[in-house]
């Protein structure tokens, strides 16, 4: 498996085209978190977005031969089909009137400290609480945002994509990835601030 | 330019998606303006603490899961594949045997019935029209083959 490191997106399509479900793996290794923040950004719900992560890459595995490379990287496609498939997903909750969305005061946040090394520890209870404070007033403030204006701040927040990989992936236009990060940064400010 | 302007090429200057000469400009104007420098310091703040928390991470076994799915979704899809095809064969072979079959009954071949044309006139004028078909015809050079 260790060889697989070295080995590109592109690459490891190939071979997993041929029939090599191991490569496939690979590919679930790498995507796998990417995907499912996606998923959940858009549900909301961990629950909804981890089966929205297995029936993505179940797709993405069956439709690898309809995959082109010259369209789009493989983490753009799937991302798509991710997102196609969260928004089903929401579409079919919605018609059976059931609330995808909580805005309960009390859930968990489900924040993480960063493994980033600049990012500071915590030194003492006070600044723990602190931090905690800033991170879940974050967390709060994002799902107050729309759908659209979400996925587009976090994909490049969370995961530095470019401007033209968030328009492929949300299927909108690059003007249109501008627009939504800068109304979401705005409308972050205005909440965070609050 | 309106400051909302200048606010939004600020978001796409962080996200380095704006061209030199406009983010001289930018720049320029954030150096005279502290409305504008203050969302930038916002935004530059938003995006620091955005980029260093981990929102929604899965749980660990979410890949294992995945992979685990598509071994058993292959075996199924290798199950349907092959029964669609069994079930397609078939189908296909009654349809053209039914085409065949209609064709005769109309009197066409296979040929006249999907081209919408009739090919039998341009077949008869090619012969002498005596009132013999064009099997008559071939019979009868056949026959005076033998008598010779």
């Amino acid at each position: 498996m260790g060889n697989f490191e070295t080995l590109s997106d592109q690459e490891l399509v190939t071979a997993a085209g041929r029939g090599s479900q191991a490569y496939f793996g690979e590919l679930v290794d790498r995507h796998t978190t990417l995907a499912y923040r996606v998923a959940r950004s858009i549900t909301g719900s961990h629950e909804e977005a981890e089966d929205v992560v297995q029936e993505t890459f179940l797709r993405a595995f069956k439709n690898l031969d309809k995959f082109d490379e010259s369209k789009s990287t493989f983490k753009t496609w799937l991302l798509t089909i991710a997102r196609n498939q969260s928004i089903n997903i929401i579409n079919s909750l919605r018609r059976k009137t059931l609330k995808f969305f909580s805005d309960h005061d009390d859930d968990d946040p489900e924040i993480e400290f960063s493994s980033n090394p600049l990012s500071q520890q915590p030194r003492d209870a006070e600044e723990l609480l602190s931090i905690k404070q800033q991170f879940y007033a974050m967390d709060k403030a994002l799902k107050k945002l729309p759908e659209r204006q979400r996925t587009a701040l976090l994909l490049k927040s969370q995961e530095n994509m470019s401007y033209d990989e968030i328009a492929a992936v949300m299927d909108v236009s690059v003007s249109s990835v501008e627009s939504l990060i800068f109304r979401a940064r705005k409308k972050m400010i205005e909440l965070v601030e609050r | 330019m309106s400051h909302l302007d200048y606010q939004k090429r600020i978001s796409l200057l962080q996200d380095g998606e704006l061209n030199e000469s406009s983010a001289r400009d930018l720049l320029a104007h954030l150096t005279e303006c502290p409305d504008c420098m203050r969302v930038y310091e916002d935004m530059g703040s938003l995006n620091g603490t955005l980029a260093t928390v981990k929102l929604s991470l899965p749980d660990g076994s979410l890949a294992s899961k995945v992979k685990a799915g598509i071994a058993v979704g292959r075996r199924e899809f290798g199950y349907s594949w092959n029964f669609v095809l069994l079930k397609q064969v078939p189908v296909w072979a009654l349809i053209a045997i039914l085409a065949v079959g209609v064709g005769n009954i109309a009197g066409k071949t296979l040929t006249d019935a999907l081209s919408g044309q009739d090919s039998t006139p341009k077949l008869e004028s090619l012969l002498q029209d005596n009132g013999e078909s064009l099997t008559d015809v071939v019979l009868d050079f056949g026959q005076g083959e033998n008598s010779q």
